[in-house]
């Protein structure tokens, strides 16, 4: 389902510009350049709230007040103000994120993107990274349906970089938390292990090394 | 009104009024005193003999011709000089005063005897006197004292006599010493006054000459005045006073200063990269007016140019803050987990249209620590804008933000750029330990960006490090002490 997306800019250039890179982007939009109070019940369904601040009539901050007294919607503020005391303000009265003026488009999306993400790990559920399904409860693993033994090292090594998936892991927090103190716990020994791991995935590109930090699992980020 | 003539009319306002009152009731004292010794007189010389003289023949003993008639069984001779009485030496001897004899009912068988208020004589108890209003006919000037006896019966219990005024009162005399005597300790006094006074005037007056001087010399006070007393205090509060003056004219005139080169140096800065941006876009625009297809490199020229100038903006506008010395940190409590995540969000656009790979690692748990929202984000992005900037296309970035030890953090920002050369990366190094002006910008093009990182890490308590990278570009290290877990919810 798209995600619909409420858009508060009382200029028209860039008002436009946000709402043409989010329909871009895959998202519904629904603009308004007044600075009005948002009644409860007056716009259903949207998922996000982008917010101008300077706007005619009333001012942003008194619109994301209001708003929290009825509505936990996320609500990511646009201002060129960049002092401590204006981004301070607005996160105390319920701002989840302040992205101040000049920005490049792409950021904006990407910050949509990120308060819109949902959870990835769902208790319980075994996870799916393309064509490999992992049990974390029952500590079993298999790609494209054909179970894979994997050693300890190398089933907590897969159980670290999905618990944290997209996100780029250092080969040190791999090395100091994945592998047993009691052996040589270097990141020369992490390395092969990830590298006997990509073998038992079969040709499945999911451990990525990433440059000058460590690996990442890649592509397994269901929304 | 000088200080001096204040003293004066305040010296002679408070002490007149006091040398009246004391004149006033010394007055009344010694009249207390030379009637009572008057009427002791009396009575002394009534107890003596004149009483039997009086009471045989009360009508002659008023008349005082006795007086002058050889003593005789009725013959009462005048009174003797009350005490107090000026000796008659070469003058001749006054009159004996006039007395006139009653009953203790108040009347008198004399007729020239003046009639007595009943009211009074009742009042007046035995062995006291008292001054009647008015006078005697016989002796207009005396005043007239009626003495009561201490007996009540016969013709001579009350006795009226002539008062004299006290000798002392004679000739203008308050009470002791004469008016012309007063006159001239009042004088000294004054004149004492006046004479103590005058070191105070000249401290004053010095002290204005030198809190006029310094002022005008807009030189730090130094007053010369010393003690422990009120004026040298003042002197101090002065001297304490202007140093706080200047120091505020100081910070003005420094916020003032600062605020005029930010404005010299922000057209000079930005004017740099906007000519090249108008390069690049004029480019753009002739391939597009001759047809020919827009060359991608030089639009991600331009929008490099618009990161550069927008870094720019932020970094001068920091820098105009820090060198007036009002950096006006708000500090609050952190996850510098997601300071870093804003950063690289904002950068990765960036990073995209450099042609650059920017990646970066957090650690899972929280890393707490108590800063500015606006100066973290600022610090670590000129970092990390750096080392995207002076990098190459399809090189690398790489930010990883660990828990190190002793309840630190390490932030490291880490390149594959050409780096700088080891005596351009020792200048700079230099440049940073000296806290040399955070305005300056290094001939790399690293030194505003970097120089506000160190100025506001400095303000934070972190540690800024330059080293060489493994990979060939720059490692930059940022370090510092976490905080307590910040509330959650942000």
């Amino acid at each position: 389902m798209t995600d619909r997306i409420l858009v508060i800019e009382d200029d028209q250039r860039l008002g436009t510009q946000i709402v043409e890179h989010l329909r871009e982007a895959g998202f519904e939009t629904l603009w308004r350049t007044a600075g009005e109070l948002i009644l409860p019940g007056a716009l259903p369904g949207f998922s996000l709230l982008v917010l101008d601040l300077m706007l005619p009539g009333k001012h942003g901050l008194d619109i994301l007040k209001h708003l929290r007294t009825y509505s936990q919607v996320p609500v990511l503020v646009l201002s060129a103000r960049t002092s401590s005391a204006d981004k301070v303000r607005a996160f105390k009265l319920g701002a989840d994120d302040y992205l101040t003026k000049p920005f490049w488009p792409e950021e904006l999306i990407e910050r949509v993107r990120a308060r819109l993400r949902r959870p990835a790990m769902q208790r319980g559920e075994p996870l799916r990274f393309g064509g490999l399904e992992l049990d974390l409860g029952a500590r079993l693993a298999s790609v494209r349906g054909k179970p894979v033994e994997l050693t300890r090292v190398e089933f907590d090594l897969l159980a670290a970089l999905a618990q944290r998936t997209g996100e780029a892991v250092t080969r040190k927090w791999l090395a100091d938390n994945v592998l047993d103190p009691d052996k040589e716990g270097t990141e020369r020994t992490l390395d092969v292990h990830v590298s006997r791991l990509r073998k038992k995935l079969e040709g499945e590109e999911l451990i990525e090394t990433v440059w000058g930090i460590g690996y990442r699992l890649r592509g397994g980020s269901p929304r | 009104m000088k200080l001096r003539l204040r003293l004066l009319l305040t010296t002679v306002a408070v002490a007149m009024p006091i040398a009246v009152a004391l004149a006033w009731l010394g007055r009344a004292l010694e009249e207390r005193a030379w009637v009572d010794a008057r009427v002791q007189f009396v009575i002394e010389a009534m107890q003596q003999g004149d009483r039997t003289a009086c009471e045989a023949d009360p009508v002659t003993f008023s008349s005082g011709r006795a007086a002058h008639e050889p003593p005789g069984d009725c013959a009462v001779g005048p009174p003797p000089a009350p005490p107090g009485s000026p000796p008659e030496g070469g003058r001749r001897a006054p009159p004996p005063p006039r007395r006139y004899v009653y009953r203790s009912d108040g009347t008198s068988r004399d007729p020239d005897a003046p009639r007595l208020d009943a009211e009074q004589v009742r009042g007046l108890r035995p062995g006291t006197g008292l001054i009647l209003p008015g006078g005697l006919s016989a002796e207009p000037h005396h005043q007239p004292l009626l003495v009561r006896m201490p007996w009540d019966d016969g013709p001579c219990a009350l006795v009226l006599v002539g008062h004299p005024t006290p000798p002392a009162f004679e000739g203008g005399h308050l009470f002791g010493p004469p008016v012309y005597v007063w006159l001239i300790i009042l004088g000294s006094f004054v004149a004492g006054l006046l004479l103590a006074a005058e070191p105070v005037v000249r401290r004053v007056r010095r002290l204005t000459r030198e809190v006029r001087g310094t002022a005008l010399a807009r030189l730090p006070a130094q007053l010369s005045t010393q003690g422990r007393d009120e004026i040298a205090e003042l002197s101090r509060t002065f001297e304490e006073a202007g140093r706080e003056l200047r120091a505020h004219l100081s910070a003005l005139e420094q916020r003032e200063t600062a605020l005029r080169e930010f404005v010299e140096n922000t057209s000079h800065d930005v004017a740099i990269p906007l000519t090249v941006l108008q390069g690049e876009l004029s480019s753009v625009m002739e391939r597009l007016r001759a047809g020919e297809p827009v060359d991608g490199a030089r639009v991600a020229a331009a929008m490099a140019e618009t990161n550069y100038i927008a870094s720019l903006l932020r970094n001068l506008s920091a820098a105009a803050r820090i060198e007036a010395g009002q950096p006006g940190l708000q500090l609050e409590d952190l996850d510098l987990r997601e300071v870093l995540g804003r950063v690289m969000g904002r950068h990765q656009s960036i990073a995209r249209q450099a042609g650059v790979a920017l990646e970066h690692a957090l650690p899972p748990e929280p890393v707490p620590v108590r800063g500015d929202l606006t100066a973290l984000e600022q610090a670590v992005g000129n970092v990390v804008y750096n080392a995207i900037r002076h990098n190459r296309r399809d090189g690398h970035v790489a930010v990883v933000l660990e828990h190190g030890p002793r309840g630190h953090f390490v932030l490291r920002v880490v390149d594959d750029g050409p780096g700088l050369g080891a005596e351009e990366l020792e200048q700079l190094r230099t440049d940073l330990a000296n806290g040399n002006q955070a305005r300056r910008r290094g001939p790399s093009g690293h030194g505003l960006g970097l120089r506000i990182t160190q100025e506001l890490a400095r303000l934070h308590g972190w540690a800024l490090g330059l080293a060489p990278s493994a990979h060939g570009g720059l490692e930059v290290v940022l370090t510092g002490p976490c905080a307590a877990p910040p509330a959650p919810g942000r």
